[in-house]
């Protein structure tokens, strides 16, 4: 494999990389390639395929629509160029292949707080295509060539490490810093706030340093997060106005950022649901069920106090959304732990009555048994 | 350089000898003992590996094609990918629940499907048997079982683990009637 790999590297930098190369002006103008273009989009949309076959892309019709909007919004005479894919993935990134196919992880979409924020990044990985600077690097041709190798030779790409899968799509700090202008100039065009660009990345920078992950976890190699804020806050200086669409994008996104609480809640991941969940404003954009998340991320974390604050977001789940099955466990597993027999086991049958096909009925139905005289 | 001494041919013999990485599991050998802590019966016909720093490892047609592992650890040592520990406390459901993040948190395994998450017993004791099904890097399924506990002392946990095709319900048995042989001793 490695000798395989080595040899796709060193055929890749002997090709000659193109030195000036000009942006394109629209979806038509994209039927010229160059040589090395039209290898590397070949290989870009085998790697569109792979993604797909390993069953990570995620294809709602309604949300697909969404971000594609979004795209044609700040891209309008690339409609029909720039493809939208969501990703099942919950690491915190996007990416653009040098065929036009801009992926956002659904990690991604859970983090922001409106859509200014998603277009800020949308715009960013625009621009990486309309300036063809997969083309330009040659180092990022090579990269590619080598990860399509991969993906011809297995079948699949190495799909659970999207995250570096973005290093090997990676660009230049140089290519980063023009996508960053190209991008704002885009969410200028598009009429959102451009003062969200900014905040969507110290949102990011919050994430980082709450999860204790090592950057460059977002974009791989992109400035830092902390050089991007500067970045953002310097092309912003003295902006105002423009759409957050806020309200849109929390409802045409509310079943997937529920639906990335209980994937973060699979993975432990409780530090980065309390960052989201313990925050008013956030919060404010999630469900009534989001108590129940933030008491488990609480019972997680098992810190002094936690339990405490646990019970009284599972009270507040039940309160505001009685049909909801999950707090009604949680709240009942806390007690018989406890030993509060009496108060447990109503709490349980409630949680089988509510959710008869729960893949856990078993243990549930086990614990009830025992707390049966 | 040439072995010509028949002290150094012997000796090189006896060094490739004790460096056998596997081991027969016969009648004779078959009862896995840790004192003061529990025994388990492996199963006849397969190989167990010499190596025991990390547990018992066994496979019968090759680690590929079969493998059991069992660990018991302490509580305080941490599981690899969520840094968590255990205690004698947790709920087998809870301890389930680790391990699926566990799991869920390695790459090779990220992409898991829960095929059965029950209450079971080992030794006589509360435990958890998990069932998984995912897909290696060239896209053939495996299935896993773990059936595991907590005590006073830490974890155990007996995996099993073969392709899903053919080998997982061929060996099935092997482990569980080895999951059934287990016993834990008082100290």
């Amino acid at each position: 494999m490695k000798r395989l790999l080595s040899l796709a590297l060193v055929c890749t930098l002997a090709a000659p990389v193109e030195a000036d190369v000009l942006p394109w002006t629209s979806a038509a103008a994209t039927s010229e390639r160059a040589p090395e273009e039209i290898s590397l989009w070949q290989e870009a949309d085998e790697f569109d395929q792979a993604l797909a076959r390993a069953g990570k892309v995620n294809a709602d019709p309604a949300l697909t629509a969404y971000l594609q909007g979004i795209m044609d919004r700040l891209y309008p005479e690339f409609s029909g160029r720039l493809h939208v894919h969501l990703l099942n993935a919950q690491q915190i990134n996007a990416f653009a292949l040098p065929n036009g196919s801009v992926y956002v992880n659904a990690g991604l979409i859970a983090r922001f707080r409106n859509e200014a924020q998603l277009a800020t990044v949308m715009a960013h990985e625009g621009a990486h295509f309309t300036h063809r600077h997969s083309l330009q690097q040659a180092e990022i041709a090579k990269n590619a060539s080598a990860f399509a190798l991969v993906v011809a030779m297995l079948g699949v790409p190495l799909v659970g490490d999207l995250v570096a899968l973005s290093s090997m799509f990676g660009y230049s700090q140089e290519h980063e810093r023009e996508a960053d202008a190209i991008g704002y100039q885009r969410l200028l065009a598009a009429g959102y706030d451009p003062r969200e660009s900014v905040r969507a990345f110290e949102h990011l920078l919050a994430e980082v340093k709450a999860a204790d992950i090592d950057e460059p976890f977002f974009f791989a190699s992109h400035p830092k997060l902390q050089e991007r804020i500067d970045h953002y806050s310097e092309l912003s200086r003295g902006a105002n106005g423009g759409e957050t669409a806020r309200e849109r994008y929390l409802d045409t996104t509310a079943a997937l950022r529920l639906a990335s609480l209980d994937a973060d809640l699979a993975a432990y991941r409780y530090k980065q649901l309390i960052l989201v969940l313990a925050d008013p404003e956030r919060r404010s954009g999630y469900p009534p069920e989001a108590a129940y998340y933030l008491g488990e991320a609480y019972r997680q974390r098992g810190e002094a106090g936690d339990p405490a604050r646990a019970e009284a977001e599972y009270r507040s789940a039940i309160e505001a959304a009685p049909p909801f099955a999950p707090p009604y466990r949680a709240l009942g597993l806390q007690l018989y732990k406890r030993g509060d027999k009496d108060a447990a086991a109503p709490l349980l049958q409630h949680y089988l009555e509510l959710a008869p096909d729960a893949p856990d009925r078993g243990h549930i139905e086990h614990y009830l048994k025992a707390l049966t005289p | 350089m040439t072995l010509r001494h028949p002290l150094l041919l012997g000796l090189l013999l006896a060094s490739l000898a004790a460096c056998t990485p596997w081991a027969r599991v016969d009648s004779g050998s078959r009862v896995e003992t840790r004192t003061s802590d529990y025994s388990v019966e492996l199963p006849l016909g397969w190989v167990k590996s010499t190596d025991s720093s990390n547990g018992t490892f066994i496979t019968r047609d090759g680690p590929a094609l079969n493998a059991i592992f069992i660990t018991r650890k302490p509580h305080d040592a941490k599981l690899p990918r969520t840094q968590r520990t255990t205690n004698a406390d947790m709920l087998p459901h809870e301890l389930a629940e680790l391990t699926l993040a566990e799991w869920r948190s390695t790459d090779a395994t990220a992409n898991l499907d829960v095929i059965s998450n029950t209450p079971a017993t080992l030794g006589g004791q509360p435990a958890v048997r998990l069932h998984i099904r995912y897909r290696n890097e060239r896209g053939l399924p495996i299935e896993r079982v773990m059936i595991g506990m907590v005590d006073a002392k830490g974890r155990l946990a007996l995996q099993y683990e073969a392709p899903g095709i053919v080998y997982f319900q061929r060996n099935l048995a092997d482990f569980e009637a080895m999951a059934a042989s287990v016993k834990l001793q008082m100290p």
